[in-house]
């Protein structure tokens, strides 16, 4: 990595809130520099040489990550999900990222971590390595709403198209059978 | 990049205030129950057992049971009869509030989350109507492009304070760490699943599954039927005349929140303008509402026991949560 798209990296990291950046510092090896094109990653933005990707899995500002949504990779049932997640307590217009400025494009992830909640119809857990890496969008197959309040998962992005309503304290299988197609999520209370 | 997606920490916004507070633990049928509630940054109110809702949140904001303008004015897909509405969901929220709190409370516990109702979605139930097939208002497009009318707000739900408070809650342990007491505590036993989960035996879970998957599906069919293939074609050369290159809205309104955004810049307007009109001059909105009814009467006529019960226990639930308003 050349000196000045180091410097664009951590203009970002101040840019954003505590502790997040950190962890996609720490995945330097998926960022890469040059031509990166808009539709790789399904997100556009002006065409500028110093583009960079990073990767998050976490938009939740819970302490210990108590209070958060949970989007597993995988589905599940008999009382048991387990899979790579996402987390976040936070409305999300396109669950493929956003773009931060400076031509970094953040792209939404699913990881493991040492998270599980227990909900309404069993365990939801991201002790997982299965999809860890796997983009977000239209990929996630099961919820588990850890909130005090409900959330709404959209079809389409920019909370359009039908949605799945989890209830706090809820989780289960989103209702696509024809393909996973998870675009925006919206809180509710 | 839309608002949304900007995480703003507000610590400590709606959790329980450590000192100066004064709270009445209140059991659930006491009509002259009365609670004062202090937080920091919180609206103050009295928050009456019979009146909790109605003073402290504004039911103008909520959603309408009809589509009140644009193209999808009046339409109403079968299966809403089957799907939750927001207001069902505030009640139920509402009730279990109520039984948390108190829950909470025998085990030493602050829980004082704020009345439900002030972060309404824009839409009634999850057929999203106005917006299932984009956008489809004019005058919206005009002032707002693609993004929704509604404030897309920032906050954080409540959370209950601390390891223990969030363990007797509904058992979460925080990521990494382990139970931070056992099965009991205070000299009593945590309920299963934690206060939550006896709340939810209390009142009954309300579960519309089986209508959110019609609901689904239907949608998903509906991209692959001819007829929506045709009218996505004739949406698609209408839209090209005005120059921009889309095979369809969802396509369309997918794009407007890929790109980097300043609230609704004027050429995202512009192309919301076109998108509405040709949806209007191709009927398309009419299309895909006919489509859809047609696969959903057909699903549901085919479901209708299966539906109805679960409908039956759904409103049962409501009834139940409705006591505790």
């Amino acid at each position: 990595m050349t000196r000045s798209s180091r410097t664009r990296l951590r203009t970002a990291d101040m840019a954003d809130s505590r502790g997040r950046i950190a962890r996609t510092r720490r995945q330097a090896s998926v960022i890469t520099l040059g031509a990166l094109t808009a539709t790789t990653l399904g997100l556009a933005f002006p065409a500028n040489a110093w583009a960079v990707d990073t990767y998050r899995s976490d938009r939740c500002s819970s302490s210990g990550n108590n209070r958060c949504v949970m989007l597993n990779y995988n589905s599940g049932g008999n009382g048991y999900w387990s899979s790579s997640c996402f987390i976040s307590n936070i409305n999300i217009s396109n669950y493929a990222g956003y773009y931060a400025g400076d031509g970094i494009n953040v792209h939404y992830v699913f990881d493991r971590r040492s998270l599980l909640y227990s909900l309404s119809n069993g365990t939801s857990s991201c002790q997982s390595t299965s999809g860890k890496g796997q983009r977000v969008k239209n990929n996630a197959a099961a919820v588990g709403n850890n909130l005090t309040a409900d959330v709404r998962v959209y079809y389409n992005s920019g909370y359009s198209g039908p949605s799945d309503t989890i209830g706090a304290g809820n989780n289960r299988n989103l209702s696509a059978t024809l393909k996973n197609d998870n675009a925006s999520q919206k809180i509710l209370n | 990049m839309a608002t949304g997606d900007r995480a703003r920490r507000r610590s400590g916004r709606w959790a329980a205030p450590g000192t100066g507070v004064l709270v009445l633990s209140c059991v659930a049928f006491l009509a002259s129950c009365a609670e004062a509630v202090e937080s920091e940054g919180a609206p103050r109110g009295q928050v009456e057992a019979g009146n909790s809702i109605a003073e402290t949140v504004d039911k103008t904001a909520w959603p309408q049971a009809d589509v009140d303008s644009g193209l999808a004015k009046d339409l109403k897909l079968p299966v809403e009869a089957y799907l939750q509405t927001y207001p069902e969901q505030v009640t139920i929220q509402q009730a279990n509030n109520t039984l948390q709190r108190d829950c909470m409370g025998r085990f030493g516990f602050d829980f004082a989350p704020p009345a439900p109702g002030s972060h309404p979605p824009g839409e009634y139930n999850s057929a999203n109507m106005k917006r299932r097939y984009g956008i489809t208002d004019l005058g919206e497009a005009r002032q707002h492009g693609y993004q929704p009318p509604e404030p897309v707000e920032e906050w954080t739900p409540y959370e209950p304070e601390g390891e223990v408070a969030n363990y007797v809650f509904d058992l979460t342990v925080s990521e990494g760490q382990s139970a931070p007491t056992g099965q009991d505590y205070q000299g009593m036993d945590i309920p299963e699943g934690g206060c939550r989960g006896e709340s939810d035996r209390i009142i009954g879970e309300f579960g519309d599954e089986l209508a959110s998957k019609i609901n689904v599906d239907t949608f998903q069919r509906l991209k692959q039927d001819p007829r929506a293939i045709q009218v996505n074609q004739e949406w698609a050369a209408c839209m090209q005349t005005r120059g921009y290159s889309f095979t369809s809205p969802l396509e369309a309104i997918d794009q407007a929140f890929s790109a980097p955004a300043d609230g609704a810049a004027q050429d995202e307007i512009s192309q919301a303008v076109a998108d509405v009109e040709c949806k209007k001059s191709t009927d398309l909105v009419n299309v895909y509402f006919s489509v859809e009814t047609e696969m959903q009467e057909e699903e549901i006529g085919r479901q209708r026991p299966a539906l109805d019960e679960q409908k039956e226990k759904n409103d049962q639930v409501v009834q139940n949560a409705a006591a505790y308003s």
